[in-house]
């Protein structure tokens, strides 16, 4: 065993190569309200429908990810970017979250993009049945001090999880989804939490009474729900989410998706027009 | 692709070896070594995040918390898995400039390297902000001017309430000259010492392994009997 050069993070990376750009108007407490299986198929950036934009600030999350980049060097592209088209943010949103070439709205944006894509990927990896076995539990844990703290333990109760376990539950528990702003079982749980999830074993597991010796969990097929890719569907009911949606349209001009006759957003298949 | 990386393998005189032939395949006992490397390594990296405040006091980037989450593994072969942490900076890190030419950090693109001077440069870039010019400035460590990224002079404005015209009104004046300060120290190369705390002990890394894979074949042994 010796120290060498690391390998690429390969579910991370093939997660994020298969996310679409959503170039939208709408903003991101309209965007947490959609379906997380459509929001993590799609790359997106609260009001923001360009798409230059958009590919920076995509090459920025893939970079980062793929361990090219550091994160201070891909912001300071996003910004030079951005002033190079000559933004300039309304002078009472300077700095703050609404201005596009702000620091504090980059670090959000690639911080909770890169973030999400290896909670993904540690979330497959930790799908693998042999893991599984050993590993059936995981526990909410604090990994950043944040400056606003929210209460997660009353969050933990309001979203059903175990009482008396600290903070621990098997990963098919529906705890980890109802937990999150974004619907998915793992972190980020919401913008800028501080909050991840480390493994427990079997043995801790069933010593805090959540499994037996015997019972196995059923991997979730996440990696086959993303290489479906396109098959997205959601029911909108918003009419002003309706109509961003339906506005949407992808680099070659074409919707990114439609609404079929019971009101379910369905993402377009790419590869069908081109 | 920066990073590091550490293998992990059923094979030669490792920990696994014996364990290897108490199953017919490795990659169970892999895949439980591999994540249980990938759990130790982000334990680890998680408390050195704790422990490792920035020097100059600013905005925390929390390096190390963030290459914990980028750590994951991959088999290479039916024998062996490599724990990887995909960050930029941490063999850096870990190694310092030893290993690099001339034992020395260089600008690969640049002329100069730019070394934080204020809590407010930290984690930052030099291209981020909009004021800055290269000038001299005091640096209190050394006791003598060098070269730095200064804050280009300006005059501040403040804003008072003055009567004009017969009705107060609120007029900018001017409220003197602020600049000149070091933002970033400009240097043409820069000597590193490793860290060996940023990793947790090759001696731990393998305990972790060793005992997860016992646990795991331990829990099959008791379902078996």
């Amino acid at each position: 065993m010796i120290w060498g050069h690391a390998l690429p993070f390969e579910e991370a990376l093939a997660s994020e190569a298969a996310r679409r750009w959503l170039p939208t108007t709408l903003s991101s407490g309209e965007l947490a309200r959609l379906q997380p299986a459509l929001l993590r198929r799609s790359r997106f950036s609260a009001k923001v429908s360009e798409f230059a934009h958009l590919d920076e600030l995509g090459a920025g999350f893939s970079d980062v990810l793929a361990g090219k980049l550091d994160v201070a060097t891909a912001r300071l592209r996003i910004k030079q970017h951005l002033w190079r088209t000559g933004y300039q943010a309304p002078p009472d949103k300077t700095g703050g979250l609404e201005d596009l070439a702000s620091s504090a709205r980059i670090n959000l944006q690639i911080g909770t993009n890169v973030e999400m894509m290896r909670g993904l990927g540690n979330y497959i990896q930790g799908q693998q049945a042999d893991i599984l076995d050993m590993y059936p539990a995981q526990r909410l844990v604090r990994v950043i001090e944040t400056k606003v703290q929210r209460d997660w333990e009353q969050r933990w109760k309001d979203a059903g999880g175990p009482a008396g376990t600290g903070l621990v539950a098997l990963k098919t528990d529906k705890v980890w989804v109802n937990l999150s702003r974004f619907g998915n079982p793992y972190p980020p749980f919401d913008f800028n939490s501080g909050m991840g999830v480390e493994d427990v074993s079997r043995r801790e597991a069933m010593a805090l009474g959540l499994i037996d010796l015997n019972t196995q969990l059923f991997p979730d097929n996440v990696t086959g729900d993303i290489n479906q890719g396109v098959q997205a569907s959601h029911v909108v009911q918003d009419k002003r989410m309706k109509a961003a949606l339906e506005a949407a349209r992808d680099r070659a001009g074409n919707a990114i998706g439609h609404f079929d006759e019971a009101g379910v957003f369905v993402l377009t298949n790419p590869e069908a027009q081109s | 692709m920066s990073g590091l990386g550490f293998r992990v393998s059923t094979k030669g005189d490792t920990g696994l070896a014996p364990l290897r032939k108490r199953v017919l395949d490795s990659r169970g006992i892999l895949n439980v070594g591999g994540r249980a490397g990938r759990n130790a390594l982000q334990k680890h990296l998680r408390a050195k995040n704790t422990s490792s405040p920035n020097k100059l006091g600013g905005q925390r980037t929390n390096f190390y918390a963030k290459a914990a989450d980028a750590v994951n593994f991959r088999f290479i072969s039916n024998d062996e898995v490599v724990l990887s942490i995909n960050a930029v900076g941490i063999a850096l890190r870990y190694y310092g400039t030893a290993g690099l030419p001339g034992g020395r950090l260089t600008p690969v693109s640049a002329k100069y390297l730019t070394i934080p001077a204020t809590a407010e440069a930290h984690g930052k870039r030099a291209g981020e902000f909009g004021d800055l010019e290269v000038g001299y400035a005091y640096d209190p460590q050394l006791g003598r001017e060098r070269l730095a990224l200064v804050r280009r002079e300006a005059t501040v404005l403040v804003y008072k309430r003055r009567k004009v015209d017969g009705v107060f009104k609120k007029v900018a004046l001017p409220g003197g000259k602020q600049g000149g300060e070091a933002v970033f120290w400009l240097v043409r190369s820069v000597k590193m010492e490793g860290d060996e705390t940023v990793l947790p002990t090759e001696f731990d890394l393998i305990e972790a392994v060793v005992s997860a894979v016992e646990e795991f074949l331990g829990l099959l042994d008791e379902r078996a009997a």
